[in-house]
């Protein structure tokens, strides 16, 4: 298995993380070749989830940084003379990790021995990172603009708790409602408070559909004042007040009178879009997206290879020119990496330390009949700390087994011990009698670096960072500069397989064939010849053959292409002529007819080699740079997959919004 | 409107690279094959709806994209699946021994009753032979599954292989049915690619889509 790698690509991406796949495979995506590495075993990197085994595991699991001997060694090796090598770093994203399993008095055998018994340890999936997916936010249009939607599935959120301190001192856990039914049925809200409740959300409505004046007027005036001066003004009183900040600050925590309607809106907006709550959780943890974009990516070519030492950089000049990992060079035009690898000289710009504490249970923290995936925000617990949030997912969530639960604790930290959010976590355990007994505890650390001396064709991925949900990253990942890539794409060899809705979005159209490319009176491979030539630039020749007196009929056979007045975009040769042999002088050339813009040969034609295709396009002209389509909503078409393919996905999903339709009207028959 | 099937199974197929996993997925979704070698790129899965006891049953069959060079399937590959096809390669000793390896990989990731196959491919080149047949049969005795040699090239055994396979996940699941309870429960699993989706709320006659 110790294949070799590949001694060029496009790109090289390092670390497997969520923004660092979701590039992958945007990559990959727009034609580009891609190794993708880790240094890990397992996918993921400091956005992984773990199997109850693993974690264990991984703990152990260091990278010494090389020694001289090494570099000496390494540079000897694979550094030309005017190269220099750059030692990539191993940050330490996640740090101070603990990890204890906690004996309790009711187990007559340890729980570690009783799941490991049971073959149950592979059943947890625990999340370094858990997130939640806003139903209409950009993370889901991602997933489905991508299509990396087949490969995931998700469940509701179905309960968020809201903790108020009784007087007592005690944490009681309300249920917030979040459709209109439960906010009627609450028992939270007097009957006015359900009112002024209404009131608001159609005022929400309005502002962000078509805002009245006086609305208008108001938010203007107070946008960076605090979200509950607003609400105030709004004629909220105090408990409803706390409780919309509480509801929607899970999404924009310490709201302005603006963010915090913004974020009023997104909640609202996306409540009844997939269910009656507002989010989901994948399935199996959030370790699963970062795999899922990684599929994709391999899917359209990106090779992977993990658990190899990612050791250094090659620079020249400005530039990186390859990379050495497991000993071996891999030239490369760009490189995107994880925050983990930037080179320790590299100055932190700004780092975010998060509070990270996960407990394994086997009792919900509010137990329900039915078991449900929990979202509890601290912030009022905790109102001087930026972060502060309970995630309770289970077996339904698919991260533990049968009646057990995971209790992710987020939170930035302030003040004492005793705020910190562990400690109310365990206030929580206490007075609801739920006893952990698995802990770990980390520091996660959401790096910025300045990476503009590191070289000009690095991209450093977005950290991991403490919201949420996802907004941030993929906003950040659209602003990475993808078209950049791109430029250099004429300079490369392009992948033809990949590059065919390009080419068509470029201008040529190549999909009303009928020129057969195998047709042996073309011959196109000589025309390359001449092509390929560096001195002519066919496109920047303002000489129009049909327009030149030069008749090609009277010259030798044999015609100088390279001639540099001339123009082959205005070329003109019918190809769909047989028999045409270019280098006879018999074709007259200044025949106007064809455009090869209209001849519309169909690359998707397997007969067509295109991996070998003969024709070089590189400076044939056709100008790549405005035609990728790389992020998002701008995701390539899938028309060059297999045809019988696509219409089969499209069946599925006729057949599914079938069953929909199916199961709507039997819920209508049954009320 | 009916569905147009009764069941739905989610198949893989894993195995050493090189092995014809594609050409055996092309051959029974497509009756093609393609002799040259690509190393599978573009290809996520494959659908073929078969009939079995008057059952309309729906073969989802995903290919490892490659993943496999480097032993890098990611783990979220065997989510949900339902069988497995384990190929080996009938003129390649390494391709046979590997199998305990992705048998490993599957008790790691894959469900605990998942069903298992293990087929040899290649069987029409018998003068490249290394792995005789009893050697397969042993093997497949070794770890409780069916075991077939197949040709893709030749179409021998493809329908066979699939067709076994799902026999045996269509009984196991009926068993199942009757005693209920297992994994987590499907109900509320949301795909978020569907076009469907969008549920009357009582916030959608409010539309509100600032963002």
């Amino acid at each position: 298995m110790d294949e070799k790698l590949p001694e060029n690509v496009d790109v090289v991406v390092l670390g497997t993380g969520l923004p660092e796949a979701i590039l992958a495979s945007a990559c990959a995506r727009a034609g580009l070749s891609v190794l993708h590495l880790d240094r890990n075993e397992y996918y993921g990197g400091d956005w992984s989830s773990f199997t109850m085994s693993m974690v264990h595991e991984v703990n152990e699991n260091k990278i010494t940084p090389l020694t001289t001997e090494q570099i000496a060694e390494i540079s000897k090796i694979h550094v030309k003379e005017n190269e220099k090598l750059i030692e990539l770093g191993n940050r330490e994203v996640v740090e101070n990790i603990e990890m204890t399993w906690i004996p309790r008095d009711s187990d007559e055998k340890s729980m570690k021995e009783k799941l490991e018994e049971m073959g149950q340890m592979r059943r947890f999936s625990i999340d370094l990172v858990p997130k939640i997916l806003v139903s209409k936010g950009n993370m889901v249009q991602t997933l489905c603009d991508s299509q990396v939607s087949h490969y995931a599935e998700f469940k509701l959120i179905n309960r968020q708790l809201c903790p108020t301190e009784t007087k007592d001192s005690k944490i009681q856990l309300n249920p917030v409602p979040c459709s209109k039914g439960e906010i009627f049925q609450s028992s939270v809200l007097s009957i006015l408070e359900k009112r002024a409740l209404m009131k608001f959300i159609t005022f929400c409505t309005q502002w962000s559909t078509k805002p009245s004046e006086e609305g208008r007027q108001l938010l203007g005036e107070m946008a960076d004042r605090p979200f509950s001066e607003f609400l105030a003004q709004m004629g909220v009183g105090e408990t409803l007040q706390s409780f919309i900040i509480n509801t929607i600050g899970i999404l924009q925590p310490r709201p302005t009178a603006m963010s915090g309607m913004l974020a009023s809106c997104e909640f609202m907006d996306s409540v009844g879009h997939f269910g009656p709550s507002p989010f989901l959780f994948p399935l199996y943890g959030c370790g699963e997206l970062s795999q899922c974009f990684c599929r994709l990516a391999a899917v359209f070519g990106s090779l992977y290879c993990l658990g190899r030492p990612v050791q250094a950089m090659v620079k020249e000049d400005d530039r990186i020119t390859a990379i050495i990992a497991n000993n071996e060079r891999i030239n490369c035009r760009h490189v995107i990496m994880s925050p983990r690898f930037v080179p320790e000289d590299v100055e932190i710009q700004k780092n975010e330390k998060i509070e990270r504490v996960v407990f394994a249970t086997d009792k919900s923290i509010k137990v329900v009949e039915k078991e449900q995936l929990t979202l509890v925000n601290l912030a009022s617990l905790r109102p001087e700390a930026a972060v502060s949030r309970l995630v309770e997912v289970g077996f339904e969530a698919c991260t533990a087994p049968k009646g057990h639960f995971l209790v992710h604790a987020t939170g930035s930290s302030c003040g004492g011990d005793e705020k910190s959010v562990e400690s109310i976590a365990e206030r929580i355990f206490e007075e609801n009698e739920v006893v952990p007994y698995w802990k770990m505890s980390f520091t996660a650390n959401s790096m910025k670096f300045d990476t503009k001396r590191l070289g000009a064709n690095i991209v450093v991925a977005p950290p991991v960072d403490s919201n949420i949900h996802y907004s941030n990253v993929i906003e950040e990942l659209e602003d990475v500069n993808l078209r950049d890539f791109s430029v250099d794409l004429q300079e490369s060899d392009v992948d033809l397989r990949d590059s065919i809705v390009d080419l068509l979005d470029a201008g040529v159209d190549l999909r009303n064939r009928s020129v057969d490319l195998q047709d042996p009176g073309v011959n196109l491979r000589d025309l390359v010849v001449d092509l390929r030539d560096p001195g002519v630039d066919l496109r920047g020749s303002d000489l129009d053959l049909r327009d030149s007196d030069v008749d090609l009929r009277e010259r030798d056979p044999g015609v100088d292409l390279r001639d540099p007045g001339v123009d082959l975009r205005n070329f003109c040769v019918d190809l769909r002529e047989p028999g045409v042999d270019l280098r006879d002088p018999s074709v007259d050339l200044r025949n106007p007819g064809v455009d090869l813009r209209n001849a519309g040969v169909d690359l998707r034609d397997p007969s067509v080699d295109l991996r070998n295709p003969g024709v070089d396009l590189r400076n044939a002209g056709v100008d790549l740079r405005n035609c990728r389509q790389i992020f998002c909503s701008t995701w390539p078409d899938l028309d060059f997959l297999p045809r019988a393919m696509k219409s089969e996905e499209e069946e599925e999903s006729e057949e599914k919004s079938e069953e929909k339709e199916e199961n709507a009207e039997e819920t209508a028959e049954n009320q | 409107m009916a569905k147009t099937y009764d069941y739905l199974f989610k198949l893989l197929l894993i195995g050493d690279s090189g092995v014809g996993k594609t050409c055996v997925l092309f051959r029974f979704s497509d009756d093609s094959f393609n002799n040259s070698f690509i190393s599978t790129i573009g290809i996520d899965f494959k659908i073929r709806t078969i009939e079995l006891d008057g059952k309309k049953i729906k073969l989802q069959i995903w290919d490892t994209a490659g993943q496999e060079r480097f032993r890098t399937i990611t783990t979220a590959y065997y989510r949900g699946a339902m069988g497995i096809i384990l190929v080996y390669d009938i003129t390649n000793e390494r391709s046979f021994e590997n199998i305990k390896n992705w048998i490993r990989n599957i008790e790691e990731h894959a469900a605990s009753d998942v069903e298992r196959m293990i087929i040899g491919n290649k069987c029409d080149i018998e003068e490249r032979r290394e792995v005789s047949r009893e050697r397969g049969e042993q093997l497949a005795i070794e770890y409780g599954t069916k075991f077939l040699e197949t040709s893709a090239k030749a179409n021998l055994n493809i329908d066979e292989a699939f067709f076994t396979l799902a026999r045996d996940i269509k009984s196991k699941m009926e068993q199942n049915e009757m005693r209920a309870g297992g994994s987590s429960s499907n109900a509320g699993r949301v795909n978020v690619g569907g076009t469907g989706t969008q549920k009357k709320s009582f916030f959608s006659n409010w539309s509100c889509s600032l963002l």
